[in-house]
């Protein structure tokens, strides 16, 4: 850090400066590099020489060290992202298929911006919680850095082409990784997500080649397709119904969940870890910029029906939660909430629950990712997943105890923790505009307090099972991986706007999360901005 | 930063001026901030370097008491003042929209520090609850499992406690609020291991949760309305904003009481406290409803303005709810005979009778004694916290959580005895004082609150007279010769609890030395008739329990244990009545659509697929030439016929 | 000087007749037979080389019989470098007769060399002959069987198309393509000029193996040597796609007359490749479906008839060309059945690297050379307003990639069998097959970075056909 504030000082730094490593790091690859060194590094895992898996350590450090440096290179981006501006920074774009009109162009805004933070960390996270595999290493970390890759890419995509290229491109090797490294049932978990990810590929596919059409036919860029008021009312519609489908395939909203479950269970806790993390939070993403932004005739005749499936998606995995016999299974089901919240915030149309559904992209990611790693952890170690067999944990497992409980509590957006921020703001936002949606889901929540407690009751605070297998806490690796996800919970969720001395107004070190991800909320929200009030009419 | 050295500048310049003249106004600048401060600093320390049991909790009691020394040294600074010391920190202030109203521009949360006298007396309250409980628990809370989770907890509870009523901005508020409500639920399932602990546990993080979430919500509801979330500037223009709605006030209303009710365990919202009274640990129980009562009340004071400003039919709803709650706990408390449950319930009772009393303060116009209401919350906190304390002195000395088989405490106990005796005395007289200020026993709402106060003395002394009295009968691997006096060490511990307590209440009986303290306004003193009549209430209830239980202890008790049991399988009823055609239907819904329907539609797409795909492969077994023939005649006739622009 | 636009035609119509004589008099020293497939390599890599020099420069021949322009230059460099791949990554100890297995798959490449130049219908019709019997005989000499069936299919294709070119001819009385499209404007499309195509369209559809009408060719494929199956699925199906883009491009003045006969074909085709490329097992029968689904992409593409379509089918059977050719070529033996393969990620990790984008390419997976043709087809699609078939074509695929999910578990997934139970031996380790699987790789994962400028020329090669 204290090199980085000397080389901030040596170089001139523009407005508002102020941060250290401002603009000492600027590449005009800076996005690329973040989308490509994953591939490059998967394809030299692939082809380097491995006599008798003597390297398979070497390649474990290989995909970490390429993570660690991708979170550095994304903590100067990070630093030198300038939150005032509202267009897409560190962009570049070069032609591709220009016969067709597809570029490569990419780059980044706030909400852009939050996501690349949270793939980052999901990335260290998920090679952390990866350690423990041992079987084809080569090709389990090949693959993984392939999945990185193409969340990054979706993230950084400014061009619907890109876009559909990074986001189909996810799911065969998540495929591949259930396939080979998943649970007894991964074949289940496998073809049902290929078959819902399909669905939702084929939706976002058909939406943008819709707006393509009747944009003239001349670009893929999302300055053109995604420009406001730039296709009829009717087909917005049309492609606002698509994009929903697409999302509620990833996020997963109700009733295009039905691959979650088992894929939670069943996936080895590193894949479960980035896809809880980032690649569902895609969804949400993806409504924000391609309905909600762009769309605003469609998003508001389509938001009573966003609001009932947030509702509906909260309501139906808390049900669910409480009845279910197995603890991976349970939480799955809580890792969906985040999702529902988040789309309840799109939904509400408001600038303030718009800001809140983005900063809950980041926080839910967290959150998703702790409770299902935490499950899965908590699983292995008990040597057991049926909620019959595991009881009183608690005093044999302080660590994962306490793990669980920050994780439970992070899904019902407890204070101290980065969902309550969030939460905060898009109930604010919503109950002008969604006030049934809001309860609904306000409720969903309450339900889902129960299933924790319960939960919570069952596997940690309960009498231990005698006839349980043996027991043994988080192990060092197991404990940073998580540790890893409850502290950025926790520090995003003491200061979301960056740590301030008192009295002060300017963030130290961290320029604050919150700040990063406004910059063009406003102008995504804009469509949405509140009458300019009349004079007071009271009763 | 700068901030504070300007505080502490100030401060020295006014020492360096002529001798030494000390003026603790000038400290509130960096002790106000301090005083938050210092238990989270407990917490972090305690989390990260105490292990051990004794260390941990020196450290909780050494946060706790400086907490109170800081918040004397600013009760000192405000003491001459009547305008509250107010700085605010700005927290997040994030622009989210260019145009529409200014106040919706911009959505900001700043760390608000108001303090007035109110606050203030709050804060004693609380930390000299918190400091109560932490020596009683250094002593009888050996057995504990933990101690280092739970002092970490207490000093989290603290800081929450005290950043809660600090806060004047509401999601700060929620913040803290919410924050203590995670550690109380963490307190409350302390005992970890244990399967009756863990049943009883989940109620204390569910139930609270949801009237949490309903607080949040009825913020949340105002701000969408108003745009605005810090008191100051909200309750102005809660009739001016454009859009405002009666009903949209009335709703805000609804949920904001509903949180709060919640938090005071007004019935039926206090299972969380009775049903953990026997399976936490007594200290972790004692905090729990001591600190929650009084924040809640502090929070209720605060919010009137806005519940006020629905319409009257809200509050006086409200009222009667507050009424009918301090009605129900006591006559649930006569019930049953847990005494730690019971003297929850008289506490909570007597708690509802506080809040009655702020309601009804701010529904009369221009009437000044809703603080009373406080100040009989702040007087009941201590002394059912002592309440609880000394019960579960008797109950871990006699080995048993039941009324009927206690006894003899009186001479085997006299110490703890006492304490459970004067508990019972301090939370009924201070609430019959409290009442004298704002009720005529000649209302009907009056009428009411005169049955609760009747109840809640029934039910205190019942509780003592149970343990005191009577014979203490000898049980399996059980001898009552071996019952005696709790450790000196924690004897005294309630004693300091009831005596700040009392003394609460001795000052609510002056009102220029209490009440005028409290809100700065002038209280006209009760006539004596009226302070006579609602001790008398108390007096008869006393007497009567003392009557009943001198006559025949054990049909007494008998008669109420029969009743818990009629009471229980009622209960029992309805819970299983709402397992079976609430939760059950809707949770095997769920499950359904999870397990068998969901899979079943994914399972007919893939069989679908996997058909047509057969079909396909099947293709090329079959005898090519003539297949492939009639194919193409067909598809040739079928298509140019049907083809659109072929066929004409 | 301006006849050096056809060496690389004169180059290979002369190596596959040398090879065919010194084959059939055993001129091939046994010291030298491991080098010929090499030098054969070399001579079509020459061609290629020459092509891409010499063929840039347009020119007629023989009086309108061959055209060279920038449609025939994309056709030919796609099949030149898909031939010369497939000899350097063929496993030759899997092939019956080195000097056939090397001369068929130029005959083929010839056969659609001459189609891609065709000025006139008959140019066109002995490209494709030539081409298809080319793969008849290489069946036929491992599996007569299937090469009786493949002959017998390929009478009733040749007849259908015969009659079909004949009632066009009748129609517009001329067989140049140019002058035909000339004579059409301004016609409806009648029924007795639409059945005549349709059933042009059949012949083409049979020799292409387009579901429903893969009947013949898949099953053949599966039978077939690795060269063998490579050539049906492959160049076969390029020269019956090269033909049916030029008369089609002939034909658009009268759009009706064939697209919605080609859009059936297509939606059948790509459903029908993807699930039953899913309801498979063996990986060489995977890749064979997953043929039958991209090649009804390009189908999909000549529904548009505009430029964009056009071009965007021919951009995309460039990938499918390479893939379907050398995708069997890479595997080797197929005998084994499913479990040949399992695990050869390991043992043989080029050839794995090779199948697997082979597979991932013909189902259209990204970031690979199938995806980008499909999505150029999807585009015009779009821009057409076809969105049914698009919705189909994207069903499609989704199969598809399930499908090749599948395969990929096979190869790096499972435990690699011991020999017992393999089946079938594995596929030999050459440096020169090294080489080919690389650069086949290379040439499938680096199609779509180099997208503009093919793309660019496939446009152009559509705009040559007189699209716009």
């Amino acid at each position: 850090m204290m090199w980085l504030g000397i080389a901030g000082l040596a170089v001139p730094t523009p407005t508002p400066a102020a941060v250290p490593g401002a603009n000492i790091f600027s590449s005009p690859l800076l996005l690329s590099v973040i989308v490509w060194v994953p591939v490059i590094m998967a394809i030299a895992i692939a082809t380097m020489p491995n006599p008798r898996g003597r390297f398979d350590m070497l390649m474990k450090q290989i995909a970490f060290f390429t993570n660690v440096g991708l979170v550095f290179v994304l903590w100067i981006a990070y630093n030198q992202f300038e939150s005032f501006l509202s267009t897409p920074q560190f962009a570049e774009s070069q032609p591709w298929l220009a016969a067709i009109g597809a570029s490569y162009h990419l780059g980044v805004d706030g909400p852009g911006m939050t996501m690349l933070l949270l793939s980052g960390l999901i990335g260290i996270v998920s090679v952390l919680a990866s350690l423990g595999i041992r079987e084809r290493v080569r090709s389990y970390f090949c693959l993984l850095l392939l999945v990185q890759a193409s969340i990054n890419g979706a993230i950084v995509a400014r061009d619907m082409f890109v876009l559909i290229l990074f986001w189909s491109a996810a799911a065969i090797p998540i495929a591949l990784l259930i396939l080979g490294w998943g649970g007894p049932r991964r074949n289940a978990a496998t073809w049902r997500l290929v078959g819902y990810w399909g669905l939702g590929t084929g939706a976002l596919v058909v939406a943008t080649l819709a707006l393509y059409a009747a944009t003239g036919g001349t670009s893929f860029d999302m300055d053109v397709l995604l420009k406001v008021g730039s296709v009829s009312p009717r087909v917005q519609v049309i492609v606002g119904l698509l994009v929903i489908v697409a999302a509620a395939t990833r996020l997963p909203l109700f009733p295009f969940h039905g691959w979650a479950r088992d894929l939670y269970a069943e996936a080895p806790i590193g894949v479960t870890v980035v896809v809880a993390g980032t690649a569902t939070r895609l969804g949400a993403y993806l409504l924000l910029r391609a309905l909600v932004a762009a769309e605003p005739a469609a998003a508001q005749l389509l938001a009573p029906l966003l609001a009932a499936l947030a509702a509906l998606t909260v309501g139906y995995a808390a049900l669910a939660a409480l009845r279910m016999a197995d603890i991976r299974h349970s939480a799955a089901h809580l890792a969906m909430i985040p999702g529902g919240i988040t789309v309840l915030g799109l939904a509400a149309l408001s600038p303030l629950s718009i800001a809140g559904a983005v900063f809950s992209l980041f926080t839910g990611g967290l959150a998703a990712a702790l409770i299902v790693g935490v499950c899965a952890t908590l699983a292995e170690r008990a040597q057991s997943r049926s909620l019959l067999v595991l009881g009183g944990l608690a005093p044999r497992m302080p660590i994962l105890t306490w793990l669980l409980i920050i994780g439970g509590l992070a899904v019902l957006g407890v204070p101290l923790l980065a969902t309550f921020p969030a939460e905060l703001m898009t109930f604010f936002g919503s109950f002008k505009t969604q006030p049934i949606g809001a309860f609904a889901v306000a409720a969903g929540l309450a339900v889902a307090a129960v299933a924790l407690a319960m939960l919570l009751r069952r596997v940690l605070f309960g009498v231990p099972n005698p006839d349980a297998p043996g027991v043994s806490d988080a192990s060092l690796g197991e404990s940073w991986y998580l540790g890893l996800l409850a502290g950025a919970l926790l520090w995003v969720g003491v200061f979301p706007a960056g740590p301030k001395l008192p009295g002060t107004d300017a963030p130290i070190f961290d320029p604050g999360l919150m700040k990063t991800m406004s910059a063009g909320i406003s102008e995504l929200a804009a469509p949405y901005d509140l009458p300019t009030p009349t004079p007071a009419s009271g009763q | 930063m700068n901030f504070f050295l300007a505080q502490i500048a100030t401060a020295a310049s006014g020492s360096r001026s002529s001798g030494f003249t000390f003026d603790p106004a000038n400290t509130l600048g960096w002790a106000v901030p301090l005083l938050v401060i210092t238990p989270l600093t407990a917490f972090v320390i305690a989390l990260t370097s105490v292990r051990t049991r004794r260390s941990s909790a020196s450290l909780a009691m050494f946060g706790a008491v400086v907490t109170m020394l800081l918040t004397l040294l600013v009760g000192w600074g405000l003491a001459k003042t009547k305008i509250p010391f107010l700085h605010a920190y700005q927290y997040i202030n994030m622009p989210v929209a260019f145009s529409g109203p200014t106040a919706f521009q911009s959505f900001a949360v700043d760390i608000v520090l108001r303090v007035d006298h109110i606050t203030v007396a709050a804060l004693v309250a609380v930390e000299l609850c918190v400091i109560g409980v932490l020596g009683w628990n250094q002593v009888m809370g050996r057995s504990e499992p933990g101690p280092a989770r739970f002092h970490a907890l207490i000093s989290l509870l603290l800081f929450a406690c005290v950043g809660a009523l600090v806060s004047w901005d509401l999601a700060e508020l929620l913040a803290f609020w919410g924050l203590a409500g995670a550690a109380t639920y963490l307190l409350l399932a302390h005992r970890w291991g244990s399967d009756e602990a863990a049943i009883r546990a989940r109620v204390a993080l569910a139930l609270p949760f949801v009237t949490d979430l309903s607080l949040l919500c009825g913020v949340a509801w105002l701000y969408a309305r108003y745009g605005v979330q810090n008191l100051t500037s909200l309750v102005p223009v809660l009739h001016t904003n454009p859009g405002w709605t009666v009903r949209s006030l009335v709703v805000a209303a609804i949920l904001l009481f509903i949180g709060i009710g919640g938090r005071l365990a007004l019935w039926p919202l206090h299972s969380w406290l009775t049903q953990t009274s026997v399976t936490a640990p007594p200290a972790a129980l004692a905090l729990a409803q001591a600190v929650w009562s009084v924040i809640a009340i502090v929070a209720l004071y605060r919010l009137m303005p806005i519940i006020v400003a629905s319409n009257p039919q809200t509050v006086r709803a409200f009222l009667y709810a507050c009424g009918v709650a301090a009605v129900v706990a006591p006559l649930l408390a006569l019930v049953g005979n847990e005494p730690r449950r019971i003297v929850t319930l008289l506490g909570a009772g007597a708690t509802a009778v506080g809040a009655a009393i702020v309601i009804h303060g701010f529904e009369v116009p221009n009437a000044t004694f809703a603080v009373a209401g406080i100040a009989c919350v702040l007087a009941i906190a201590p002394a059912r916290a002592a309440g609880v304390l000394a019960a579960s002195a008797i109950a871990a000395a006699m080995r048993t959580d039941s009324l009927t088989e206690m006894g003899e405490a009186w001479t085997r106990m006299r110490v703890s005895a006492q304490a459970l005796l004067l508990a019972g005395l301090v939370l009924a007289l201070s609430s019959a004082s409290a009442l004298a200020f704002a009720f005529s026993t000649r209302s009907r709402v009056g009428l009411v609150l005169g049955e609760a106060l009747l109840l809640v003395s029934i039910g205190a002394l019942r509780v003592f007279m149970g343990v005191a009295f009577g014979p203490l009968r000898r049980r399996r691997a059980f001898e009552p010769d071996r019952v005696g006096e709790a450790p000196r060490a924690s004897r005294g511990w309630p004693y300091l609890l009831i005596a700040g307590g009392a003394l609460v209440w001795v000052v609510m009986l002056v009102p220029r030395l209490g009440l005028d303290f409290l809100d700065g306004s002038k209280h006209p003193a009760p006539a004596v008739g009226a302070y006579v009549l609602w001790v008398a209430v108390a007096l008869i209830g006393f007497a009567a329990a003392a009557f009943a239980y001198v006559r025949n202890k054990d049909g007494a008790l008998k008669a109420s244990a029969l009743a818990a049991a009629w009471l229980g399988r009622i209960g029992g009823a309805g819970s299983r009545s709402f397992a079976r055609f609430i939760v059950a239907p809707a949770t095997e819904i769920a499950i359904r659509l999870g397990d068998r329907w969901i899979p079943a539609g994914d399972a007919a797409v893939g069989s679908a697929v996997e058909t047509t795909g057969r079909f396909a492969v099947a293709g090329t077994r079959l005898p090519v030439l003539p297949v492939v023939v009639a194919i193409a005649v067909v598809l040739t006739l079928v298509v140019g016929l049907a083809a659109p622009g072929v066929f004409k | 000087m301006k006849y050096i636009a056809l060496v690389p035609e004169a180059l290979v119509a002369a190596s596959a007749v040398i090879l065919l004589v010194a084959g059939r008099f055993g001129w091939i020293p046994a010291y030298a037979r491991r080098h010929v497939p090499t030098a054969t390599a070399a001579v079509v890599l020459i061609a290629l080389a020459v092509e891409l020099w010499a063929g840039a420069t347009l020119g007629t021949y023989f009086g309108g019989g061959l055209i060279q322009d920038r449609f025939a230059l994309f056709a030919k460099a796609a099949v030149l470098l898909t031939a010369t791949i497939a000899f350097a990554v063929a496993d030759w100890t899997a092939e019956d007769s080195l000097s056939i297995a090397l001369a068929m798959p130029l005959l083929a490449a010839l056969g659609v060399m001459v189609a891609a130049s065709a000025g006139d219908l008959v140019g066109l019709w002995a490209g494709l002959e030539l081409a298809a019997t080319a793969g008849v005989v290489l069946v036929a000499l491992r599996r007569p069987d299937l090469g009786l069936r493949l002959l017998l299919t390929g009478a009733v294709a040749s007849g259908l198309l015969l009659t079909g070119l004949a009632f066009v001819y009748a129609w517009s009385g001329t067989i140049e393509l140019v002058a035909m499209r000339q004579v059409l404007f301004g016609g409806t499309a009648t029924l007795a000029l639409a059945i005549p195509v349709f059933l042009l369209l059949t012949g083409l559809a049979i020799r292409a193996s387009v579901a429903p009408f893969h009947l013949a060719g898949i099953p053949s494929s599966f039978g077939a040597s690795p060269l063998g199956a490579g050539l049906v699925l492959g160049l076969v199906a390029a020269a019956a796609a090269t033909v049916a883009i030029k008369l089609l491009a002939a034909l658009t003045p009268i759009p009706d007359a064939f697209s919605s006969y080609l859009q059936v074909i297509a939606a059948v085709a790509m459903v029908g490749g993807g699930a039953a490329a899913l309801a498979v097992r063996a990986p060489r029968t995977r890749i064979a479906y997953l043929a039958v689904g991209q090649i009804g992409w390009v189908a999909a593409g000549l529904v548009t008839h505009y430029r964009a379509g056009i071009a965007g089918s021919l951009f995309l059977l460039g990938a499918f060309t390479v893939a379907a050719t050398c995708g069997p070529a890479v595997m080797g033996r197929a005998e084994g059945g499913a479990m040949s393969w399992a695990g050869m990620g390991v043992l043989r990790p080029g050839r794995a690297a090779g199948v697997a984008l082979a597979v991932l390419s013909l189902a259209g997976a990204p970031p690979l050379a199938g995806f980008f043709g499909e999505f150029a087809v999807a585009a015009a699609l779009a821009q057409s307003g076809h969105f049914a078939l698009l919705a189909l074509g994207l069903l499609g695929s989704v199969l598809s990639l399930a499908a090749a999910a599948a395969t990929l578990r096979l190869i790096y997934v499972h435990s690699p069998l011991e020999e017992a139970r393999r089946g079938s031996a594995l596929p030999v380790l050459t440096r020169v097959s090294s080489a080919g699987a690389v650069a086949f790789c290379a040439v499938i994962a680096l199609y779509g970075l180099f997208a503009s400028p093919i793309l660019g020329l496939a446009d152009q090669g559509a705009e040559a056909l007189g699209l716009r």
